[in-house]
């Protein structure tokens, strides 16, 4: 079936809400007036913003809840960073000082080693001397 | 008639001004000036007139919280529109699903006027109520307001190539939808 | 002055003195080695070792820890839990002659002191050859140990210090190898750091 615009906008002509709108709504407002000065005044620097707020208090309580999901979770998470972090600088440095150690015991044993060596050399060479005969010296050497 | 709107346009300012500054009368004034195109975009989109009055009443009290927002009547009447469309889309998309109306659900009938056919308003109306919420509205705004697609957009914050398309296929989805209505009637009647 | 304030001086007086002689006694033991380090660009062979305080603490903690079951890890731990510090300088050259008598005799001037008993001397003069054996006294102990090899190709100065089991050090068992990754390198400088006290 076809229509036009003009049975369109018959359709959507602009309707009246009836008697007694505006008494209704002016009887809100006035009330809302009478509630505000019973309370403590919101802020009118971010009266528009709070009001916005206010007038959704579902959505109010969930950007709420999702701040401190968003602060918790973020909290946690540097917090684990954290505790990581000196652990793995912690461990770092464990194994760091175990290097060290290892190397500082390795270089011990090497050293005792060549003092031993040097000093059994020595001993050998004074009692090789202490040998009257030359020719059995020699041979040992 | 320049003269006419000229000395509307002067008695809204100073109804605005007045009601900036705190004057309950001028407000009232204000309200009256423009509760029939709050109530009818509503009306028009949730096809139920309480629940269009409480959204209309909710749409001016917030006009009176925010009334210092207000720069121009114009821009009054913008702010009206847009605040109107948007508690009617979220209504919408709360409270209503697309569907088809039976016939026992249709609104009040459109009072007639020229040579329109009532029963064809009505069922113009029955299929509005179908098109999802984006899509009612523009139509609501174009031949209830008769806004251009530039002004729809502005106010539904659309790009006007997407209302230009939007319109030319709610037009179309008006029709089929219409088409559909008649053809069960008719079967319900033979 | 009193009797009990000169008493207290007198007393006060011995600790400073006990503490300034223990103080150069370990002085003492360890011997001044820097003069030598101009032949580390001679040499074909270099083997520095200074293993003092805190990363000599760590070495013989780390050997403690081992299985002392092992007679040798054994033997090395009772060698080693005593010493205060480990100073080696070793010289291999290519060649004859490539350090001064003054650089041995300089090593020489620090064993002077009466507490410093040379126990054994080897000397070779057609090899050039001059190698010693000190050790510091320390009571009936031994406060340090150095051991000097002054050869044609070689120089070497071993100086422990503390209380050194010379018998025990002798007879070390040689498979006390330290790892592959700290073997002795040809041409190696520097061998190991030392803590800075």
């Amino acid at each position: 079936m076809h229509f036009s615009e003009d049975d369109l906008r018959e359709a959507l002509k602009r309707k009246d809400p009836g008697e007694g709108f505006t008494q209704r709504l002016m009887a809100r407002v006035n009330q809302s007036k009478a509630e505000a000065l019973a309370q403590p005044v919101t802020k009118k620097v971010n009266g528009k913003f709070l009001s916005w707020w206010m007038h959704r208090p579902a959505w109010a309580v969930a950007v709420v809840a999702m701040l401190l999901l968003a602060v918790g979770i973020g909290g946690y998470q540097y917090s684990e960073y954290r505790h990581a972090e000196e652990n793995r600088i912690a461990r770092m440095k464990q194994q760091q000082l175990q290097r060290e150690a290892e190397r500082a015991r390795d270089q011990a044993i090497m050293a005792l080693e060549i003092a031993r060596a040097k000093m059994n050399h020595v001993l050998q060479h004074a009692q090789l001397q202490a040998e009257p005969n030359d020719k059995i010296r020699r041979e040992r050497l | 008639m320049e003269q006419t709107a000229a000395f509307e346009d002067d008695r809204l300012k100073l109804a605005l001004t007045r009601a900036l500054t705190g004057d309950a009368q001028a407000f009232a004034d204000l309200v009256r000036e423009h509760q029939g195109m709050v109530f009818s975009i509503a009306y028009h989109f949730l096809q139920d007139r309480s629940l269009a009055e409480d959204l209309a009443q909710e749409v001016f009290l917030e006009l009176f919280q925010s009334i210092d927002r207000i720069q121009s009547p114009a821009h009054l009447t913008y702010w009206l529109r847009k605040v109107t469309s948007n508690r009617c889309i979220d209504q919408g998309r709360k409270k209503y699903r697309r569907r088809e109306m039976a016939l026992e659900e249709a609104p009040e009938p459109v009072t007639a006027s020229g040579h329109a056919d009532p029963m064809l308003l009505d069922r113009l109306q029955q299929s509005l109520a179908t098109l999802p919420e984006k899509q009612r509205m523009v139509v609501i705004m174009r031949f209830q307001e008769g806004l251009g697609p530039a002004e729809i957009a502005e106010v539904l914050e659309m790009p006007v190539n997407t209302v230009k398309s939007t319109l030319h296929r709610s037009l179309a989805d008006l029709r089929k939808g219409l088409t559909r209505k008649i053809r069960e009637v008719r079967y319900a009647f033979f | 002055m009193n009797l009990a304030t000169s008493k207290l001086t007198r007393i006060l007086i011995a600790a400073v003195l006990c503490f300034s002689f223990a103080r150069s006694f370990g002085q003492d033991a360890k011997l001044q080695l820097a003069n030598l380090d101009k032949l580390s660009e001679k040499a074909a062979r270099v083997t520095d070792v200074t293993l003092d305080g805190s990363l000599l603490q760590f070495a013989v903690n780390l050997i403690e820890k081992v299985d002392a079951e092992d007679k040798d890890v054994e033997q090395l731990q009772s060698i080693i839990k005593n010493l205060k510090g480990i100073y080696i300088k070793s010289f291999e050259f290519d060649e004859a002659s490539q350090y001064s008598k003054g650089d041995v005799d300089a090593i020489r001037a620090q064993l002077t002191s009466p507490r410093w008993s040379k126990i054994v001397q080897s000397m070779a003069k057609r090899h050039n050859e001059y190698d010693e054996i000190y050790i510091l006294k320390n009571g009936d102990r031994v406060g340090g140990v150095v051991i000097l090899v002054a050869e044609a190709r070689e120089l070497t100065v071993v100086n422990l210090v503390g209380d050194v089991p010379m018998d025990k050090v002798a007879s070390l068992e040689r498979h006390l190898a330290p790892s592959e990754k700290h073997a002795d390198k040809p041409k190696q400088k520097k061998e190991s750091g030392h803590d800075q006290e």
